[in-house]
Order: structure tokens, then sequence, then C-alpha cells
């Protein structure tokens, strides 16, 4: 009995762990294999670029596209930090924000691994255990307070336009770049956009010669640093005519025809305040005529503007550069602000910005020049009559000097000149040392210019005014103009002065005073007194009289309306202009010589400069000069 | 539970044992020892959703391999004739299905198993219903506990690593009445041959995990079902 319970048991047990459910074999699928070479998987990034240039902090966004595959996990790793790692879907892309100020300056990477399914529909596959594994980097560049006002580096004038070059941004936040042109006319202002960050350099077609104009480059509507520029019109030629009756301009053509609207030339006249003005609307025409008979003296100015298409103002507000050229009669020579005869040589004392010259008006070379510093009023520098010395007023002193070497005669401190302001109405030195002035304070004065001490005193009194004196050679004889109210009229008085006083030998009238009273001059000769004085308003006399007691020796009045230009006392010559109209219209001037008693007509002399006659040679500061045998007509 | 269910058997057979010396003792007691095979069929719809939710989730294909076939059971008895129509004693039963769904390619291969089974332990009553007549005919009533356990096993392999792999048991006891039509022919002296046929009935339990009893099972499964077995019956006298 035991036995057989016993055998069940172990039967029981047996059955019981032997019997228990086994499952069935999975039958194996067949599927194809996955291709050794993986499918294109296209990565776009952004910001999109190749290298992430970054200025500015900026949010990154990853995607991933393939015609033949999935893309199931990214892992995106900033240097060594994993920024992004979780399975990716095109609705929620990888993306991650870049602060700047938390990263050091220079060269970052973003490494981008992306998994990708095999595409087999395989256990693996499905599981995403099966796949491609991409990795790529993206360089990642980042820099620091980066200028975003951008400069314009350069602009370049080429045939039909400009060439504008500006700084590159081609940092992750460029939007756009944006040319503005400002010009000095706003018909002619141009503006460019332009969404490449590469494209840094561009060819503005609206540019005109001569035009004024701004470059500005604004970077995503922030604006930039401001490049002026201006290709200068190029000067214009001035051609005479044989019969110097016709001034012809000729300049370049514009090189952008189709921006120009009209050429425009306008003429100053020396001593007018008009233009004479030429259109020209063909742009192949570049010529324009006047029919002008140029006098000597100031410069004629001249300017060709190319005046752009749409500039509907009047053409005098058009600020246009250059296209400027002068023309004036005469040889070049130094230009002077003030210049005399030294003596009866062939040489003149010249002034010019701090440095005398002297120059040999015969040979037209310069033999010597001398600079002197705190020089004040050229108009005041005088030449003793023999030529021996000149002298001119700093701001606080009397300077006399010898015109041979420039050696110091004598310099004294006198209360007759203050920082450019003269207390004196004129002043004359001779050749012995004596200063020669008529005070404000109605004084004339004799001064010893080698010590400073005033040697004569000469008051005036009440209705009777000093106006100006000169004193000869010999310092011993002066003559002096007086103003007397009484009677209206300015007299001339000429006197001995015996070094302690004044001994009058005779006085004639000259003009009313406000009648060309500047221009009214003198000199002493050895034996004579020449005067060139005003005797009503426009009309003028030469006079020669007695050095002994003033009494007339010889007279002439000049033709009404001629006023005098140049003397030259020595020799006794004058050149005068119609002056009535102060403009420019007369066909001539006027030459005389009162020692052989002739006159010729000459070449129109424009009013404005400083001349100087010497040795038959006529010089304005202006800087030409033209000897009498050019200068007359007939 | 493996455990505690031999315990369980062995305390039965062997306290049957020494009912049955102390009744030698006194009178010679008659037992009708008795074994069998069969067959039973289950009906296990909540796991078969189950299976079917697996497949829908899972991102590759996978086919329903096994799906609780009916499977051959087997058990043995020790009945007591209390009187020559009557007899009770211990019975026990033991019944295992499955299913199995998966999937395999050049790439891996991926099995999602439920195993259960159950070790049936009871008392089974039985009544002679044909008098004097051959063949007997039995009414037999069982009643007793189902010692079930439920197994699942997922495993991936993919290019022979397994990248996955989750075991779980869960484990219950389930009460059950067991009727069934029992006809036995008698063969060589003591020795007859039987067979029977019957329904199970599950009459509930939770499964929990094994070891941790508060972590239950919101899943019934139960027993329930058709049962046909043939055996061989020693009696002794």
């Amino acid at each position: 009995m035991k036995v057989i319970l016993t055998i069940l048991i172990i039967f029981l047990l047996i059955f019981s762990f032997s019997c228990e459910f086994k499952p069935s074999d999975i039958p194996e699928t067949y599927v194809e294999q996955p291709d050794e070479n993986a499918p294109v998987l296209y990565i776009e990034v952004q910001p999109g670029m190749d290298t992430l240039k970054l200025a500015t902090d900026v949010w990154t966004e990853f995607k991933f596209t393939s015609p033949e595959t999935e893309v199931k996990w990214v892992t995106i790793t900033f240097d060594d930090n994993v920024v992004y790692d979780s399975e990716y879907s095109m609705q929620n892309r990888p993306r991650f924000y870049i602060a700047l100020g938390s990263y050091t300056e220079g060269l970052h990477y973003f490494t981008i691994q992306a998994f990708a399914s095999s595409n087999t529909g395989s256990i693996a596959d499905m599981a995403g255990a099966e796949g491609y594994l991409y990795e790529v980097q993206w360089p990642v560049i980042i820099h620091q307070n980066i200028e975003r006002r951008l400069h314009v580096k350069s602009v370049e004038y080429k045939k039909g336009g400009t060439q504008v070059t500006w700084e590159k941004y081609d940092y992750s936040d460029f939007e756009y770049y944006r040319l503005i042109k400002t010009s000095s006319t706003s018909a002619n202002e141009a503006e460019y956009h332009i969404t490449n960050p590469q494209i840094t350099t561009l060819f503005d077609t609206t540019y005109l010669e001569g035009e004024y104009s701004d470059y500005q480059v604004s970077l995503n509507g922030e604006y930039g640093h401001s490049y002026s520029f201006q290709k200068p019109v190029q000067t214009p030629e001035i051609i005479l005519n044989e019969e110097k009756n016709r001034m012809m301009v000729r300049w370049n053509r514009t090189q952008n025809p189709k921006r120009l609207g009209y050429y425009h030339v306008a003429l100053k006249v020396p001593d007018t305040y008009f233009y004479q003005e030429v259109m020209n609307e063909d742009a192949e025409d570049t010529v324009a005529v006047y029919n002008i008979s140029p006098g000597f003296g100031d410069n004629y100015e001249f300017q060709v503007r190319y005046v752009p298409a749409g500039f509907d103002q009047p053409y005098v507000i058009y600020n246009s550069s250059g296209g400027k050229a002068i023309f004036s009669l005469g040889n070049q020579m130094l230009s002077f602000e003030n210049a005399m005869k030294i003596g009866d040589t062939g040489d003149i004392l010249l002034y010019n910005d701090g440095l005398f010259y002297k120059y040999n008006i015969v040979s037209h070379t310069v033999l010597d020049s001398f600079r002197v510093e705190d020089l004040a009023n050229p108009v005041f520098i005088r030449v003793s009559p023999s030529g021996q010395f000149f002298s001119y007023f700093t701001n606080t002193d009397f300077v006399m000097r010898k015109t041979s070497d420039w050696g110091l005669v004598g310099q004294f401190t006198t209360p007759l000149t203050n920082y450019g302001t003269v207390l004196f109405w004129s002043v004359s030195i001779s050749d012995n040392y004596h200063l020669a002035v008529i005070q404000h304070s109605n004084v004339l004065s004799i001064t010893d210019i080698r010590t400073g001490n005033e040697l004569f005193r000469k008051e005036g009194t009440q209705g009777e005014y000093f106006a100006d004196a000169v004193i000869n050679s010999d310092g011993d004889k002066i003559l002096y103009n007086t103003h007397v109210y009484d009677d209206w009229k300015n007299y001339l008085h000429l006197v001995d002065f015996d070094g302690a006083k004044f001994t009058e030998l005779g006085e004639t009238t000259a003009a009313s005073p406000g009648a060309n009273y500047g221009i009214v001059q003198y000199a002493i000769l050895e034996d004579k007194v020449l005067i060139l004085k005003s005797i009503s308003g426009y009309d003028y006399r030469w006079e020669e009289r007695s050095v002994s007691d003033f009494s007339l020796i010889n007279g002439f009045d000049l033709p009404h309306s001629f006023v005098p230009v140049a003397i030259d006392f020595p020799k006794k010559q004058l050149i005068t202009r119609y002056g009535l109209n102060g403009g420019f219209d007369e066909s001539y001037s006027l030459f005389y010589d009162f020692e052989n008693n002739t006159s010729h007509k000459i070449t129109p002399i424009i009013k404005g400069q400083r001349f100087v006659l010497s040795n038959d040679v006529l010089a304005n500061g202006s800087g030409r000069y033209l000897s009498l045998s050019d200068l007359i007509q007939e | 539970m493996m455990k505690q269910e031999l315990i369980f058997i062995i305390l039965i057979i062997f306290g049957i044992q020494g009912a049955a010396q102390e009744s030698a003792q006194k009178s010679r007691p008659r037992l009708k020892i008795g074994g069998f095979g069969g067959y039973a069929f289950y009906s296990f719809e909540n796991l078969e959703n189950a299976n079917k939710e697996v497949i829908s989730q899972l991102p590759f294909d996978a086919s329903v391999i096994d799906n609780f076939p009916a499977q051959t059971c087997f058990g043995g008895y020790v009945l007591i004739k209390i009187a020559d129509w009557y007899s009770i004693g211990p019975a026990y039963e033991f019944h295992s299905t499955g299913s199995r769904l998966g999937a395999k390619d050049y790439s891996g291969s991926y099995r999602f198993d439920q195993t259960l089974s159950t070790h049936q332990l009871g008392i089974e009553n039985e009544a002679r219903i044909s008098g004097g007549i051959k063949p007997a005919v039995f009414i037999n009533l069982a009643g007793g506990v189902n010692f079930s356990s439920w197994k699942i096993e997922e495993e991936l392999e993919v290019a022979e690593e397994v990248l996955q792999n989750d075991n779980t048991e869960f484990v219950a006891i389930k009460p059950f009445v067991y009727p069934a039509l029992k006809i036995s022919y008698p063969g060589y002296k003591n020795l007859s041959m039987f067979g029977r046929a019957g329904y199970l009935f599950d009459l509930g339990g939770k499964y929990h995990l094994s070891g941790n009893k508060d972590y239950k099972s919101t899943q019934k499964i139960p027993w329930s079902g058709f049962r046909i077995s043939i055996g061989l019956e020693f009696c002794i006298d």
C-alpha cells in the first residue's frame, strides 16, 4: 500500500513539472537587410550659416529631412555639453538658445548626431536599434561687443558711377544692408537694399561728377557712419581767341550721361556780383563761349557743374565740387598784399603772408626774401623815397629796415598800433630816419626812427583837421593835407621842416572831403612836388608844383570818370581806369606819360586789386603782370 | 508557491495513509486509488485581449503563435469507500496552458509569453448511481482550491543581444467546484478503467504579485471549462 502511494506521488510530481505549457517556436519572417550605404540626410540649421557667427544671443534650430529615411533620435552637444538628447519629430524640432554672455570669445562647436531608421521594417529597425548614425560638426564663432554701426570703407569713382565698399557684418542676426546715398541735391539720392551679408561692394550708378554725396550703410535699419565723397569735376580749359574778345570754356564730357540734366557754366566777372551762365542739355556739347574782352586785374572765375536730371531748383543753389577755373590776363608772378617801388631801381618790394620779397620787375626774378613776425596792416608798409629803407607796424611796434640786406634800422614800441588797430591816418618815412604820422587825435608828429623820440608835434585846430602827410627823402620838406570845415575844402600845405618847426612854403586846395578822398596821392621829388588830386567826384587832376614855393608848373585834368590805378612818380606815369559804374563794361583804360606828354588807350583795368607800376610794367596783387607795351591798345 | 503546494499534497496523502493504517489496525479499509489523464478546455478572453493590446502597441508586426489552447491534464485521487455506493477522498489535478505572441527576423526576435498553471487540490465525493450493473456509473463532485500561477515573460533580442527581458509572476488561490459524470468498467482483478467528463466552475480569487500580496491584478482569469479524462483505478478491499 505504501509503495503504491509513493509511486503515485512521484508520478504526479513528475507530470506536474514536465507537463507545464511550452509555447511554440516563432517562425522567422523574411525581411530585406539594410543597404550598407546610408541614405542622404539633410540637416537644416537656423540660422542658416555654414559657420554660425554670433554677435548677439540667438535661438538655434535643427531640422532633419531625408527622402529615404526618418530620423528617430537626435543628440546635440555644444562644446562638451549635451544640450539636446531626445526623440526627433518634425513637430518638435531641437532648439537651443545661445546666450553670448555664457561663452568665451572665439571658436566653438555644435556636434550634431542623428540616428535614422534603416527603414527595413525589421524588429531592430522598428525598435530603434538598427539604423544609420550621422554626425556633423557646426562651427560657431562668438564675437563679443561687435560694432553694429557700420563704416563705409571706401568710395571709388569709376566710369559711370561709384563703387562703394563697406564693412562686412555676417553675423547671425544679419537681416539686410541698406546703402543710402544722400546728395547735395535731393534729386539724385539713392537707396539699395542688400540681403546677402557677403555682398559688401555695390556700384552706384546715380553718382554724377561734382556731386557732394554722403554714403551710409544701415544694418537692419540701424544707421551707420557717414562717408562723404565727391569726385570734383575736372578743371575746364579756358581759351582766349586771338582778337581777345571771346573766351571759350571747354570741359570733359560726363561719364554718366544718363544722370545728367544739363551742364551749367557760370562766369563771374571780376568786380561784379552776378554770374553769366550757359546751360547745355546735350551731354556731348562740352563747350561754352563768352563774347567778352577780358580786362587786366582780378581773376575771371568759371565753374562748370554737372547738374543731375530732376534737379528743379535754381541752379545757383546746386553745390558742386570742382570744375572751377580762373582766367586772367598777364603773366604769372608772385602775388602780393602790398607792393611798391624801391627808389628808382628796377626792383619792387613785395609783401605777402609774412614774407617780404625783393623782386626785379624787369627780369621777373625774386632777388631775396625775408620773414617778419607779427606784421600788422600791410597797407601801412612804406618805402622811403630813395628806396633805401622800408617800414611796417607790428602789433605793438614800429619797425624800419634796410631794403638792401633787411637790416634793422630802428624799432620802438608805439601807441599808434595796438594789435591790428591803428590810431593814425597816414604814415610816411624819409631817408634821414624821420617818421611823419597823422594821428587820429588830429596831430601831425615827426619822430626820430632810430631813437623813437618825437621831434615835432603839430596839433590841429577846431575846424581844421590833419588828413594826410608825406615827407621827402631828406626829411626837410613835408606835404600835408588838412580839411577845413569852414569852407568845406581840403588844403595841401608844403612846409619846410628844420627839425623844430614848420615854415609854410605854399598851399593849394584839393577836392572836398569824400570825393575819392583816399586815392589822392602826392610825391615830393628833388625839384618838384607831384600831385594827383581829386577835384570833384570822379574828376582828377595831375599837377607839378615847385618844391621851393609850391607854385604851379604844370597841370592836367584827367577825363571825367577815369580814376587813378597806379602811379610811377619818378617816371611820371599814370594808369587810370573807367570807374563810374564800378563794373566792367568799358572797353579801355588810359595810360599817361607826363614826362613825354603822351597817353594811350590800354587794356581795361579791373577794379579790386592793388597795382604797382614800375619800369613800364604793371603788376597786380593776384600775381599777374603785363608790360605797358602789351597793355597799350593804340 | 510550488513548495507550499507540495507540502499540502504530502500532508493530505500521508494523512490519508495514516488514516488507512489506523483503519487497517481496526478493520481493513477499502480504498480506490486512481490516476487519469485528459483534456481540458479553457477560456481566457481577458488575456487574449491583453495580447491584442500588446500587439497593437508594438512598433513592428507580431502575431499570436499560441492562444491558450486546450491542453492535456492529469491527476489522481485516493478515495475511501465509506459505503458500497459512496467514496470520498482527496484528489489532485494539474493544468497548464498559455499564449505566445512574437516576431522574428534576421535582426532579432520578440516574444511575449503568458503561462498559466494550476495545481488543483480538493476533496472528491463519488456516488454510484448505477446499482450492480456494469459498467458502473458515478456522479462525482469535487470541491477545493486551485493553486494558480500566471507567468508573463517578455523578451526583445536584437543582434543576439537581449535589449529587454521582463519576467513577472502572479499567484492566486482560487476555489472551485467540479461536478462530473464517471463511467467505470472492471478490468483485470481489482483494476478498472474509467472515463470522466465534467465542468469546472471557478469561484473567484484574485492574482497578486508573487511575494507581494499588496500588488493585485485586476484581471479575472477563471479556470472554468470542460474537462474530459480517462484513467485507471485500483481498488483495495
